[in-house]
């Protein structure tokens, strides 16, 4: 028996290995035609590339000036340069009345103090004694709501300074009109540039009273979990023809699996954060097997235990013993292995860089990581039949990878210092997953986290 | 010229893999497309035909995979997809075995060529199909018996008519 197939194999070896038959004769003008086409095609995707390569530049360049821009408006601080004095350049105080000063009297340095009325009293002694008689001594107290104020100072003359708003009319001489409150500090301006330096040393004031009030490190702690989407890609390292990315990526199919975790994030700056933490990911993908029908001596073979499935992402071991499904009844039996799914599950610690693009209500920001993996758990389940399944291992997998993620993070806020976030992150493997020597296999995953951060 | 070097041997070569002859030319076309695409990889290892030999090889299981994909292989089917009556210049024998290579079923067939004809182990097929080693071995053993089969029939017949 034996003879006879050795046979087979030599009779059809000697004749057909070398067996040669010429080719129709239009084959070869139908090859150049497409050989020259193909040449054309090839220059097409360097200038994609070029041009990528620029979006991504611009991309880069426009976030950085952004950034930039960001920066120097929070920490402008308010110098007026000029007579023409733009007070919505004033910091914000709360609990401030508001003062303008409206000047009736052409002749002199006057400041006339006019107010949001907080009380009115019908008291005609009391217009007399408030102190908006007209001097170029006056006090004035100058404590600016920024909402409530637009003021432009715009000179008359020399002598005069306009602050104009909401003007009260306050005819001084009138003993019967409604007199009005001051309920604030005074403050000295004599002269223009008195004025000028009182309202920056004010504003000076109010820009340390806000960083005091907001510490520059903000420091939160957050935890996160969700599905994610994971397939790998298969990179040949030997350049053989036959094990071309092409064959491995056919047959395989990505795996929706999970991960989750806690993190803690540092604010050095308004728009950037650093975060860290510890996570749990689970990835892999999955085979089916709907054209192979196996009997049950093939099973017996298959998974004899000194028999291994060989796969990319390593080889299937069976970590127990399988009963010899082996039968003398063959025929009736019609075992067929329908798939195969992997799973490796990584404890992870990323280190992530964020910056904020939306920083109001609903924050939105975009961040990009580096992350260390180290393996923790290793499983293939086999399932024939129907629904029989048997767990195995994965053999030739790293203990130690490195991956990198990008993601957008979108937080929305429950209560002072807690947000709800949800983030979208695609990861990817920088380093094989697999120590086989002939292909490298890089996972890869899109993720959907949704969780919780508490700001203190 | 390169392909007038080759294209002889190759067509050979795709005739074996191919279930009809014009698949054999479209895998022919294919395969010296990819071979003047790549040929700044060759890398001198090896012999060079050996390498053009490869991506023949290689085309013809592309080719193959496409056609399994769209029609499922039933079971062993034992007919052939064309029956080939061009009188072929060289010896009969030759081209009676082609016939019985070509009345395989496309995976046995790719399977006893990789392996009886090419010299692949399982473990190389198995990779190079995606299937495990057990169903390479299998396969293998079934186009085998087949061939046996079909091959006694051949004999028996013209010892009958000779």
């Amino acid at each position: 028996m034996m003879e006879d197939i050795n046979n087979i194999d030599q009779l059809f070896r000697s004749n057909l290995s070398s067996y040669s038959e010429k080719p129709p004769e239009e084959l070869w003008s139908s090859i150049e035609k497409d050989l020259a086409k193909n040449r054309k095609r090839i220059i097409l995707p360097l200038y994609f590339k070029i041009a990528a390569g620029i979006i991504v530049l611009l991309g880069l360049g426009t976030i950085t000036w952004n950034y930039l821009r960001v920066k120097t408006d929070d920490s402008q601080v308010a110098i007026f340069q000029s007579p023409s004095i733009q007070q919505s350049d004033i910091k914000p105080i709360e609990n401030s009345a508001i003062v303008s000063s409206q000047i009736q009297t052409e002749d002199q340095k006057k400041v006339i103090a006019t107010q949001k009325v907080a009380e009115k009293k019908n008291d005609p002694g009391v217009a007399s004694q408030k102190p908006f008689i007209p001097s170029s001594e006056q006090t004035l107290e100058q404590s600016i709501t920024h909402d409530e104020v637009q003021m432009t100072v715009q000179p008359e003359s020399e002598s005069t300074i306009i602050l104009a708003e909401e003007v009260v009319e306050t005819p001084v001489s009138n003993t019967t009109a409604e007199s009005i409150v001051v309920e604030e500090k005074e403050v000295t301006a004599t002269t223009k540039n008195d004025l000028i330096i009182q309202q920056n040393l004010l504003a000076l004031e109010q820009e340390k009273e806000e960083s005091d009030n907001n510490p520059s490190r903000v420091w939160s702690v957050g935890g996160q979990a969700g599905p994610q989407y994971s397939y790998r890609y298969v990179d040949v390292k030997e350049p053989d023809v036959y094990l071309n990315n092409a064959n491995k990526n056919q047959y395989e199919n990505p795996i929706l699996a999970y991960a989750g975790g806690i993190q803690i994030e540092m604010e050095p700056s308004t728009r950037f954060s650093i975060q860290s933490g510890v996570f749990y990911s689970k990835i892999g993908h999955q085979r089916e097997y709907p054209d192979n029908d196996m009997r049950g001596e093939d099973i017996a073979e298959v998974f004899d235990p000194s028999m291994e499935e060989v796969n990319y992402i390593g080889t299937i071991a069976p970590n127990k013993q399988i009963n010899n499904f082996y039968n003398t009844d063959l025929t009736n039996i019609d075992i067929s292995v329908s798939s195969v799914e992997r799973y490796l599950e990584f404890l992870e610690i990323p280190f992530i860089f964020s910056y904020k693009i939306i920083n109001k209500k609903l924050d939105m920001d975009i961040s990009s990581g580096i992350w260390a993996d180290l393996l923790i758990g290793n499983k293939a389940y086999i399932t024939t039949g129907a629904s029989n399944t048997d767990e195995y291992s994965n053999k030739n997998i790293g203990d130690f990878n490195c991956s990198a993620s990008i993601g957008f993070g979108l937080y929305y806020p429950l209560l002072e210092k807690l947000n709800f976030s949800l983030k979208p992150v695609f990861k990817y493997y920088l380093s094989p997953v697999n120590t086989d020597p002939a292909t490298n296999v890089y996972p890869y995953s899109f993720g959907l986290m949704s969780g919780l951060r508490y700001t203190f | 010229m390169l392909y007038e070097m080759f294209s002889s041997r190759m067509f050979g070569v795709c005739l074996r893999y191919a279930g009809s002859k014009e698949d054999a030319q479209d895998i022919l076309h294919e395969g010296f497309l990819k071979i003047f695409e790549k040929i700044e990889q060759y890398a001198a290892r090896g012999s060079f035909e050996g390498w053009v030999r490869k991506i023949m090889v290689n085309t013809a299981l592309e080719k193959y995979r496409s056609q399994y994909r769209m029609v499922r292989l039933e079971d062993e089917g034992r007919e052939s997809d064309e029956k080939n009556h061009e009188d072929l210049a060289d010896n009969i024998t030759v081209n009676e075995l082609l016939l019985l290579i070509k009345e395989l079923s496309p995976q046995y067939r790719v399977v006893f060529n990789l392996y009886a004809i090419e010299g692949y182990t399982h473990k190389e097929i198995s990779d190079m199909l995606d299937i495990s080693e057990g169903t390479s071995k299998s396969n293998l053993s079934r186009a085998r018996s087949i061939l046996q089969e079909r091959v006694k029939q051949y004999y028996n017949q013209t010892v009958k008519v000779g």
